[in-house]
């Protein structure tokens, strides 16, 4: 359920692929430092849009530095250091990362017991720095659970519980705690964005949960009755809808740095990546 | 007390009066009340837009900040109203009274008239979606008002509230094309996006 908010990359600027490039391998040598290695597979482009956003809520200088890792011995990477946003976006990855391996056990995918247990490990770290958002993250997952586990027909009653665990996601950053308005904006630009990618996803999966007999909102939405093309066009209006709540949102913030490339994200990256799902080439055709 | 009016403009010290006019004007349609129409957040762009008024007085008038009365933004309408129904069946009283909750937005009673009805009309359709629409249930709001549509597919004020719910993502399209968003880049993004990403780790291509 997580990577679908991505920028749309040709769009960027050079500078701007690179500060984009800097916040994500930034990301992931902080995964590694801060945890574990293994863990660095669970790193997604959702928590990059999330450091982004919240690192430009300020006035401090990305501090990008081009190093070799792990992953690319030659060539060395832009990667940025010390920003309280990034680290906080690794902590959120960890909670969501344990999340999503509860879900796919959930879903019925054989989960690995080793990356399980070290998952469990890091989550911990992570629940013990921000319990209230933890809290609030896995009280929605729960009620999530429960209301797909019952067949729920309400596509916005399901939508809303994991719209509830992004707004706790971004809004739980220690300095937004006192920013009145750009909490408000991004409390809803969270939750209507958690509203996107849980349809999207759903429009995602279609075709595999129907063969896999899987609960997917869109199919229960519709009484069970299966007609792709209905289903999808009805999610195009919605997703749009969403798409246009985020923008609103965003567009009351007051964006310190980095507004090129968070533009991009918001008005060309997450309408790219609707459209390629809507006509059938999402994340699942091209591999998570 | 305002900040430096250049600054809420986005115009460097110094701008020409057709930038800040164009900077203005920009602002003035970020902030549009019609945009914000029904959205949580209305009074911060409220906000904003006064904001932005007041600086652009203090450029243009010289220092003048007092209220701006050519410009008054008041919110757009809803035009869906109690007494605009066409129907005429042998429900229309009832309607009529649904309707008129919906007005006061006394949701629960419009609730309970809906839920108590035999009839599954185009209009009771359409008052369903527009009852999940005033609970913020949007995807509910959008299939009853379309399943009203499909049902009366001439029906004015059906095609006008639909097309009320799906501004939203109008607006945001046209913004989105502004940005230069172009629709058939996908072949292009496919190839290049693999290949120019210094993907660390996680992805598979």
């Amino acid at each position: 359920m997580i990577g679908y908010v991505e920028a749309d990359k040709p769009e960027l600027k050079v500078r701007e692929f690179d500060v984009y490039n800097g916040y994500y391998c930034g990301l992931c040598k902080a995964v590694g430092s801060d945890y574990s290695q293994i863990l660095r597979k669970s790193l997604s482009y959702d928590m990059v849009f999330l450091a982004i956003l919240l690192a430009s809520l300020s006035n401090k200088e990305d501090s990008i530095e081009r190093e070799h890792c792990v992953m690319h011995h030659i060539a060395k990477k832009p990667v940025l250091h010390d920003e309280p946003a990034l680290d906080y976006s690794v902590d959120m990855m960890m909670i969501l990362g344990y999340e999503k391996y509860l879900d796919d056990i959930h879903d019925g995918e054989k989960g690995h017991s080793f990356a399980g247990n070290l998952l469990s490990n890091a989550t911990k770290k992570a629940e013990q720095k921000y319990p209230e958002v933890s809290e609030k993250i896995k009280s929605s997952l729960k009620k999530l659970y429960e209301l797909e586990d019952a067949g729920e027909k309400s596509l916005d009653l399901t939508a809303q519980c994991f719209g509830d665990v992004m707004e706790a996601v971004f809004t739980g950053y220690e300095p937004l705690q006192d920013m009145e308005v750009e909490k408000r904006a991004i409390s809803i630009l969270a939750k209507n964005l958690g509203m996107w990618i849980y349809l999207i996803d759903a429009v995602d999966d279609f075709d595999d949960d129907i063969k896999n007999s899987q609960y997917n909102p869109l199919i229960f939405h519709h009484e069970g009755k299966i007609d792709k093309e209905e289903a999808v066009k009805e999610a195009e209006a919605l997703l749009y809808h969403y798409l246009g709540e985020i923008s609103k949102a965003y567009d009351l913030l007051d964006i310190k740095k980095n507004e090129g490339i968070l533009d991009n994200i918001i008005y060309l990256g997450i309408r790219r990546k609707t459209d390629a799902v809507l006509i059938g080439k999402g994340n699942d055709k091209n591999g998570k | 007390m305002v900040n430096d009016p250049y600054e809420v403009l986005g115009v460097k010290h110094g701008a020409s009066d057709a930038e800040i006019k164009d900077a203005y004007r920009k602002l003035v349609k970020k902030y549009h009340p019609d945009k914000y129409q029904g959205n949580p957040l209305a009074d911060l762009a409220e906000e904003k837009l006064q904001e932005v008024n007041e600086a652009y007085d203090i450029l243009t008038k010289g220092g003048s900040a007092g209220p701006n009365p050519g410009q008054s933004y008041g919110g757009a309408s809803a035009s869906y109203g109690a007494s605009s129904s066409a129907y005429s069946g042998p429900d229309a009283a009832t309607y009529n009274n649904i309707r008129m909750a919906l007005d006061r937005n006394d949701l629960y009673n419009a609730e309970q008239m809906l839920i108590n009805m035999q009839a599954r009309d185009a209009e009771w359709y359409f008052l369903s979606g527009v009852l999940s629409y005033k609970k913020g249930f949007m995807a509910d709001g959008i299939a009853n008002v379309k399943q009203a549509l499909d049902m009366d597919p001439g029906n004015g004020e059906y095609q006008s509230i639909y097309q009320q719910m799906n501004s939203s993502g109008s607006v945001f399209r046209n913004y989105s094309n502004q940005q230069g968003y172009d629709p058939n880049a996908q072949a292009a993004a496919d190839m290049l996006a693999c290949s120019m990403l210094p993907l660390c780790c996680c992805s598979p291509c």
